[in-house]
């Protein structure tokens, strides 16, 4: 038997064994492939909107590349953990280091090349689907197209990572000795006892992050308004900061509150004691410290993967309703002193949404412009308007009238892109016409968008006084329920309006180009959360069958003790479920926290009963794999035990 | 009244080569007996032990076990039979790494079912008798191989089971605790009547029991009783082995 028969027996013998690694190997070629003949289709760089596409292939090729680098070490790593003994046993008869990498090579190369093959041969019967959904998306024909570069690509890339791999692998292995090899797989850890302090204090930061979070959500504007708390709300950081809340309470919750329930389920005697409780409880106790680190890291896959599809499913649903947040209403006129056709234009518009018949509502809301409106980098564009202007205006938008008298004032501030905070843009005095104005209030709800970032509400009498100094803006602006597909119209309009008189937005000519960027989001989103998804199930099941030599002697023994079949597959069944299901319900929590935190302006953006049809999909999926695990590993111990029997 | 009885059991392992274990085998074991099985390797002493304990099934004949026929019992109330009225000691323990020992010896009880204060009690005797007390919230391999034979000691007998089954239980013991575990067993037989059948090969270990019994080749081959005397019986016990032959034994 030569060497190189030696690795090739080695594989196929433990064909079972390596099972695992091939399949998590071969679904991240998939997925590269699929992606690759896609950036490197010839039609993508043909229509206009794919430019878009292609970017966003290219960027997601690069990325997938490094996660898979990462999931294969990390899948690698584990396998060899598992063959500790056996690489004890080959030390033990003189393997020297050079022959270990050597076979370590072999054996990788011949993993890899067979799940590159099967990945392509996967890729390829998938690519038709995904060209077949992205025409779809882009309504334009994207023909499957096969050239021989995307398979040498994705051939080459996996090829030298897989090298790569094997020659970092003997790593994870030279620097334990022989005796450690041979033994370490059934050394027992000690179990670690909780102190109640630490469970205690473990608890209260748990409690008092939560607390932040929903403090937050709940109290998103007020927080807006106090000094120190308003830099947070508006700095770039503060989502990533929720998420590192996050991170820290799911490593907590599994690293305390497992201990903690641990103790006090061993604490009740008389339930602990109870039959086989006392056999998987203690199972999970003992295994508590390894146990931490897979279910936290599979907590967090399982969340960014179910955040990131429900977040680009519901923004995608929401498309229509989160541009109309942006542009507040669908068409908006601003008409300057100059011009001499604003009867004339929103004539044409109400008798084109006449003759259409669409719903509308206007409103003409007239506005001083204390200084030049269609300069604003060069000075920050404040205005004023009148109290029964305001009015009028905020019964249009469904919001409460004010009255104010002599020289009170509110003052409106749009914020503008959420950038800067609305404080900087409160000014502390504010003279009109050479009156000093007495402030009552600030709000900033928007009233107006892209029209100024300050306005002031004067009382009749006195913008009555103040009107003739300034020139005068005319507004105007539109509800329509049925806005969406007044596309080409609003393009029309824009074009035709907008001149050194007047200024036209409008909402509707941006949603188509908005529903197709979310469409293909989604759909490619959901592509890579399914990647996601699958190495946070594959960190299971290396966990679990990483023990398995473990588990067949434990329930041997149990065997012979007399613990019935009915008993095993009892104990089995529920360690597993607490196995698969706590990361999954802790982390479809936090993906409900997480788009609440995301769409906090605008939490309607985020309904319950969306993100629960997201879950819904990933938790069935999540079902179908426990039943087959638990089956598979059901069988895996009972073959076992009924070895010595004949 | 006949604890264990084995009616013409054969035992033959199919195979390129068939190989008889267990030839004929007529056996019995009365209650409150102490009774050690002897044979050179291969003479088929795990088989029967196998058999006996229900690991096994078998060829033809039949096991009785307090007049119950163990191997027309379907597999869970074989289960269910066996935990209630069979103790096993091994040779290398086979105690729960994950369970404390006071779990480990509670654990056929609390499969049982057992109310809680019951268990306990059954616990703090059994405990007391076997000097393990100290030990009781430790883990299995914080503690000698001595002290682990008495917990497994402890936990095979806990439930009052009808036949405590011994494979080689000092195999893995240095002397001074074989001596221990051996003069536990003693006592449990002679204070609370269990009856132990035990599979050995140390003549010294053997010479504690009753009543010892010589296979080879899957027949009895010899059967002693002992008399007053420990050390006459040992001697008796090396005169059989050397004409059994077939192995040599160092002690």
């Amino acid at each position: 038997m030569t060497f190189k028969q030696f690795a090739l027996h080695n594989v196929l013998r433990n064909l079972s064994s390596y099972l695992a690694f091939f399949m998590a190997s071969t679904v991240s070629v998939m997925v590269f492939f699929i992606f690759s003949v896609a950036s490197f289709h010839p039609d993508i760089y043909v229509a206009d909107t794919s430019t878009d596409l292609a970017d966003l292939l290219t960027i997601i090729l690069t990325f997938q590349y490094g996660c898979s680098l990462i999931f294969i070490l990390y899948s690698f790593g584990t396998f060899l953990h598992r063959r500790w003994r056996e690489f004890g046993l080959l030390r033990l008869l003189g393997i020297t280091d050079l022959q270990l990498i050597k076979l370590m090579f072999l054996e990788n190369i011949l993993i890899g090349f067979i799940s590159i093959i099967s990945g392509i041969l996967l890729g390829l019967l998938f690519s038709k689907y995904f060209f077949f959904v992205i025409s779809m998306i882009f309504q334009f024909p994207v023909e499957f197209h096969l050239s021989a570069f995307p398979i040498w690509f994705t051939f080459i890339s996996f090829i030298s990572l897989f090298m790569s791999v094997s020659i970092l692998s003997p790593f994870f292995i030279r620097s334990k000795n022989i005796y450690f090899l041979l033994t370490k797989s059934r050394k027992q850890s000690r179990q670690s006892k909780t102190s109640l302090i630490q469970a205690v204090s473990g608890i209260t930061i748990i409690l008092l992050m939560y607390g932040w979070l929903v403090y937050q959500i709940q109290n998103h504007d007020k927080l807006k308004r106090v000094a120190s708390t308003e830099w947070l709300m508006y700095s770039g950081y503060n989502f990533y900061m929720d998420i590192a809340i996050l991170i820290v309470i799911t490593y907590l919750l599994f690293s305390q509150i497992s201990m903690l329930g641990m103790t006090l389920l061993k604490r009740n005697s008389r339930f602990y004691f109870y039959k086989t409780n006392l056999l998987w409880i203690s199972s999970l106790a003992h295994q508590a410290k390894q146990n931490v680190r897979n279910l936290f890291m599979s907590t967090i896959l399982f969340t960014v993967s179910l955040a990131f599809t429900a977040n680009l499913f519901t923004s995608y649903l929401y498309t229509a309703e989160q541009l109309l947040k942006e542009y507040l209403v669908p068409i908006s006129y601003l008409s300057y002193p100059e011009d001499k056709h604003l009867q004339e234009n929103i004539n044409y518009i109400d008798t084109y949404l006449d003759q259409n018949e669409y719903e509308y509502e206007k409103v003409q809301t007239p506005i001083l412009a204390l200084n030049n409106l269609r300069t604003p980098w060069e000075k920050t564009p404040i205005a004023v308007l009148s109290n029964s202007n305001f009015n009028q205006l905020a019964r249009f938008l469904g919001r409460a009238p004010i009255s104010l008298e002599g020289k009170d004032s509110l003052e409106l501030i749009w914020e503008g892109w959420g950038v800067n905070t609305p404080s900087m843009f409160h000014q502390k005095e504010m003279e009109v016409g050479g009156k000093k104005l007495n402030i009552i209030g600030t709000d900033d709800t928007p009233y107006f968008k892209f029209v100024a970032q300050i306005f002031y509400v004067l009382s009749d009498e006195l913008y009555r006084e103040v009107k003739s100094s300034y020139p005068t803006y005319t507004l105007v602006q539109y509800q329509i329920p049925d806005w969406t597909r007044l596309g080409d119209f609003s393009k029309q309009i824009s074009k035709r309006f907008n001149n050194a008189s007047a200024q036209l937005m409008t909402a509707a000519d941006n949603f188509q180009g908005e529903l197709v960027r979310n469409k293909t989001f989604f759909f490619i989103g959901s592509f890579i959360s399914i990647l996601f998804f699958i190495a946070a199930i594959s960190f299971l099941y290396f966990r679990l069958f990483a023990n398995i030599q473990e588990e067949r002697e434990k329930y041997r023994n149990l065997t012979n003790i007399g613990l019935k079949r009915k008993e095993i597959k009892r104990i089995i069944t529920r360690q597993l479920s607490i196995f698969f299901f706590t990361p999954f319900i802790v982390a479809s929590f936090h993906t409900y926290l997480i788009l609440i935190l995301l769409n906090k302006k605008w939490i309607e953006l985020a309904p319950f009963d969306k993100i629960l049809q997201v879950l819904t999909i990933f938790g069935v999926i999540q079902i179908l794999y426990f039943i087959w695990i638990r089956s598979k590993y059901i069988r895996m111990i009972f073959r076992y035990v009924d070895l010595g029997k004949s | 009244m006949n604890t264990l009885e084995l009616k013409k059991v054969c035992k033959i392992y199919e195979g390129t080569v068939s190989y008889q274990a267990l030839d004929d085998m007529d056996f019995t074991v009365k209650k409150g007996e102490f009774v050690g099985i002897m044979g050179p390797s291969g003479s088929g002493k795990s088989t029967l032990l196998n058999v006996i304990s229900t690991n096994d099934f078998p060829t033809s004949g039949q096991v009785f076990l307090l007049n119950q026929d163990l191997h027309r019992l379907s597999e869970d109330t074989l289960a269910q039979f066996r935990r209630s009225n069979l103790g096993f000691v091994f040779q290398d323990f086979n105690l729960l790494d994950s369970l404390t020992i006071r779990e480990n010896i509670l654990l056929p009880l609390a499969l049982e079912g057992t109310p809680f204060s019951t268990m306990n009690q059954a616990l703090q005797e059994i405990s007391m008798q076997l000097g393990i007390s100290e030990i009781l919230e430790r883990f299995p391999h914080e503690i000698s191989g001595g002290q682990a034979q008495r917990v497994a000691i402890a936990r095979a007998i806990i439930h009052r089971p009808s036949l405590l089954l011994a494979d080689e239980p000092t195999g893995n013991l240095d002397s001074r605790a074989s001596h221990d575990v051996l003069n536990i067993l003693e006592q449990m037989n002679q204070d609370f009547g269990v009856t132990i059948l035990m599979v050995t090969h140390d003549p010294i270990v053997a010479s504690h029991c009753h009543r010892v019994v010589f296979i080879k080749d899957g027949r009895i081959y010899n059967e002693m009783y002992r008399g007053e005397k420990q050390q006459d019986f040992y001697h008796e016990i090396l005169n059989v082995l050397s004409l059994l032959g077939g192995t040599r034994y160092d002690f």
